[in-house]
């Protein structure tokens, strides 16, 4: 709308260059869109919590996706680099099988919470990609440190402790 | 205290609403008594702000364990420098200073313009009072914005300052940053000011200009040295990663950077008053947007929306706000028609119209991504952003280059041999020397091609960068050639120190381009950056003193470095430094490798790189809850490149099962035990064989984004300052 509204007002008088420039800034455009457009197709999550997936799983075939869980007691399996786990929400369960391209982050354990970063293949999430948080009792809300998506530079709000229980504050 | 501090904090909502009145019957009525009362209370709240500020701090400094604040993000073990520093360490207490910045900033433009009764504008003065309103009344009656909340009864104990934030950059970047989010109120109050009374003159614009240059410098500076901090303590290798609360302040930022260069066109051509209106609005809102996103932590995750209290009021404002003043815009565009129109594409009035659309489009995609999380469970990461990022970058590059060169209304072709020919061939030979320069001496896996589209991007960065850089030379070689023509008596230096001076705004303003250009071929070296990740084993050595000491003689080698481990040591690390004295609350336990670095054969440094692990305190019990890892990379700098550890996950040998806790485990042994046996109980818990992950960067030409960090900052002093100015009279 604000860009419009630049050509609006100086499109009365004409001979001028407008038109060629709108055409230009159009062309600019339109190319760095597409870019983005096709790129998008590569590098966009669908963010799901892990019951979404596993309700429905044939909904998100071939996409990238990016699941929330917990990782399931007694589930963990190592093989070498690679893992076996199984990520828990609301009782439903999405089988996980890491494949070891990048490492398992120490806060990783049974019973974190984890986001799992892959693609739903013949009935299991192929992850490259696991971010862990522990599972702490009050949920101290860190950004996940060491992961570039989730680290911020600033003293931003996502430092701060943002699930304290109101109850346990006001009962004692 | 607190009671103290939530009656000065409506006693500034009282005083506001005061104002406002008094400055709206002041401008319906044409009173100029009830201005001038509306001003001077306006001016007073400065006073209650900062006597509220002046109290958390109070409460902060004494870890007044009866304020929720102080309990949730201070403790006693930490150095008073941090508890002071606390105070932009969360929700509220970052809100309060907000609002403080944003009255000392109207306290000194209501300084500024006190003798000019008649061209003064009031709607200014209505503006901030209703924005310095909007946070008082937050800190009033939000729970996420009220500093002064009570901790009933008192806590056992505070939780402590984010270790993240425990770090120097981190202590002055999010006030700068602030500043400059800040700032921006007061061009935008101004120029409203100016478009709603229809007093839109060239006296206010000169005004509006230096404010958001000032704004400007600080958001750049902010972003600068959070970029710096990110590389230093979060050790992933980078310093930028499109994070949402990253792109909130650069955000704000292109659109000062897109106003400070359409406003030149306005004064110079009289073209793009309604569109300059239309900038400064939206960085305005973007500004408001970013506190809104940092500090509300909204993009947490897609459904942590309803988490926040201050999410809904910061959206009504922003929205109500933006609708408003475009309104007004419209309204008023008969008084923005443009004297002139563009003549030519390329000539200086259409590079800055297309560096303008430029920063825009960039923006509106950025606010896309961010908020794409939010609005449709989509989340675009670093890639995408710099997929369309990049090239977009290169164009802007190219205009910063060109425009310079390029003449008022006339077409590039005019001007093409006098001014762009050598620059564009110096551009030509740079881009060439680069390839057979980066071809030759940096690091390269052989195995690899890499990114071909990315060493493209790389290259023409370069080429464009050494264009830019020698149009700027050439500049002031005319410049400086003209002034001695003029004046045989001037030498050179002195020549290029007037000329310098005399126009600042335009020489100063190249300065600023160098150091953006530096900073665009720092970026440029990401193309032929390295990423891997070398396990070693390291044995368990016998136990002395405190530490738990491993130790390896494993080697790696990437490219020309041979890394050799040697110990890595899990020890007690007190917050204060005062030694001996290990509680579980102020003792940070720390897993630090060491490694000797090699060039080919030539020992070159030890490397110290730590995870450290900070204890979260319970605020209830005054207790160890859990441990908060950060990083501590160490980074060998070096002209062409940066060689950047970290040491990462500690696994077992055999990786069994989930890796070892280690911290904890260390825990156990320093503080559970009570005699020799347990001490040594616990200690052979430790496993014997453990193997780090160590990751490794390399980072060419990083150094080249700090240099010209540094010389953004000083460039953008420069200009700010008045130096070399001389006063008129």
């Amino acid at each position: 709308m604000a860009v419009d509204s630049l050509f609006e007002t100086s499109w009365r008088s004409n001979k001028s260059m407008n038109p060629k420039f709108l055409i230009l800034t159009m062309v600019i455009a339109s190319s760095l869109g597409g870019i983005a457009f096709f790129s998008a197709q590569e590098t966009a999550y669908k963010l799901l919590d892990a019951s979404e997936l596993a309700a429905n799983p044939v909904q998100y075939k071939d996409e990238n996706l990016r699941v929330r869980g917990f990782v399931k007691l007694g589930s963990l399996v190592r093989e070498g680099k690679a893992a076996r786990f199984e990520l828990e929400l609301e009782d439903r369960i999405v089988p996980v099988y890491f494949t070891g391209d990048s490492l398992l982050p120490d806060a990783f354990k049974e019973g974190s919470r984890a986001r799992v970063d892959g693609k739903w293949q013949n009935g299991t999430l192929v992850a490259n990609h696991v971010e862990a948080k522990c599972a702490s009792k009050y949920e101290a809300g860190y950004a996940e440190e060491g992961a570039p998506n989730s680290s911020n530079s600033d003293s931003s709000g996502s430092y701060q402790y943002k699930t304290i229980p109101k109850e346990e504050s006001t009962q004692l | 205290m607190n009671d103290l501090g939530t009656l000065v904090l409506a006693a500034s909502l009282a005083i506001l609403l005061f104002s406002f009145i008094q400055t709206l019957i002041g401008i319906f009525q044409k009173d100029s008594k009830a201005i001038e009362l509306g001003r001077i209370s306006l001016m007073a709240n400065f006073f209650l702000i900062g006597l509220a500020f002046l109290i958390l701090l109070t409460e902060l400094l004494r870890t007044d364990l009866s304020n929720y604040y102080v309990v949730m993000h201070s403790s006693e073990h930490i150095s008073l420098f941090y508890q002071m520093t606390a105070i932009w360490g969360g929700s509220s207490g970052s809100l309060l200073f907000w609002n403080l910045l944003l009255n000392l900033f109207t306290f000194i433009v209501l300084w500024q313009t006190r003798k000019m009764v008649n061209d003064r504008i009031p709607v200014m003065n209505a503006i901030l009072a209703v924005l310095s309103m909007f946070f008082s009344f937050l800190a009033v009656f939000f729970a996420d914005a009220q500093p002064f909340r009570e901790f009933q009864p008192v806590a056992a104990a505070g939780r402590g300052l984010n270790p993240l934030l425990q770090h120097w950059a981190m202590i002055i970047h999010p006030p700068i940053l602030y500043v400059g989010y800040v700032s921006i109120a007061i061009p935008f109050a101004i120029a409203m000011s100016a478009l709603l009374t229809r007093q839109i003159s060239q006296e206010w614009m000169k005004f509006i200009r230096r404010w958001s240059i000032f704004s400007w410098f600080f958001l750049g500076t902010g972003i600068l040295l959070g970029s710096k901090w990110a590389y230093e303590e979060l050790g992933w290798g980078g310093y930028w990663a499109w994070d949402p609360v990253e792109n909130a302040s650069l955000m704000p930022w292109l659109l000062s950077s897109a106003f400070i260069h359409s406003i030149i066109i306005q004064e110079r051509r009289g073209m793009l008053k309604f569109w300059n209106m239309v900038l400064i609005i939206l960085a305005f809102h973007f500004s408001l947007l970013g506190t809104w996103i940092t500090r509300s932590g909204v993009l947490e995750g897609p459904h942590s929306f309803s988490k926040s209290t201050i999410g809904t009021p910061f959206i009504i404002l922003i929205l109500g706000s933006f609708v408003f003043f475009m309104a007004a815009v419209i309204f008023y565009r008969k008084d923005l028609q443009p004297d002139r129109n563009l003549e030519a594409i390329t000539s200086k009035e259409g590079s800055f119209l297309l560096n303008n659309f430029l920063l825009v489009m960039g923006c509106l995609a950025i606010l896309l991504g961010v908020f794409s999380p939010l609005l449709y469970s989509t989340e675009f990461k670093a890639p995408w952003f710099n997929s369309w990022g990049v090239p977009a970058g290169i164009l802007l590059l190219l205009l910063m280059g060109a425009s310079p060169l390029l003449a008022w209304r006339k077409g590039a072709d005019a001007v093409f041999f006098s001014t762009l020919l050598k620059p564009f061939i110096a551009g030509i030979i740079g881009a060439l020397v680069y390839v057979f320069v980066y071809s030759q001496i940096f690091s390269r896996d052989a195995y690899s091609y890499g990114d071909v589209l990315g060493e493209v991007y790389s290259v023409i960065t370069v080429g464009l960068g050494i264009f830019v850089i020698a149009g700027i030379f050439q500049e002031y070689y005319r410049g400086i050639r003209a002034r001695r023509e003029a004046d045989q008596s001037e030498n050179y230096f002195l020549a290029a120190w007037l000329l310098l001076t005399k126009n600042k705004r335009r020489y100063g303003g190249y300065l600023v381009h160098l150091s953006l250009v530096l900073i665009f071929i720092g970026y440029a070296g990401n193309a032929f950056k390295q990423n891997t990740s070398i396990r070693f084993m390291y044995e368990l050595l016998p136990p002395k003193d405190n530490e738990v000491v491993y130790a390896s003689q494993d080697k790696g080698i990437l490219g020309n470095y041979q890394i050799e481990a040697s110990t890595l040591k899990i020890k007690p690390l007190p917050f204060r430094g005062e030694n001996n004295d290990f509680q579980i609350q102020n003792t940070i336990v720390s897993q630090e490798a060491s490694y000797k670095i090699s060039i080919g054969t030539e020992f070159e440094t030890d490397l110290v790189t730590e995870r450290r692990f900070y204890p979260q305190i319970s605020h209830l019990s005054g207790g160890f809850e859990t441990h908060i890892p950060t990083s501590e990379p160490a980074i060998l700098s070096r002209t062409k490149e940066d060689l950047y550890i970290q040491l990462g996950a500690i696994e077992k040998v055999d990786l069994s099962s989930e890796n070892p806790d280690l911290p904890l485990m260390y825990m156990d042994y320093l503080f559970a035990a009570q005699d020799m046996e347990q001490r040594l109980a616990f200690f052979s818990r430790f496993p014997r064989q453990i193997v780090a992950n160590l990751e490794i960067w390399v980072n060419p030409l990083v150094k080249f984004v700090w240099i010209g960090s540094l010389m953004y900052f000083l460039s953008g002093l420069f200009i700010l300052l008045p130096i070399g100015e001389k006063k008129k009279d």
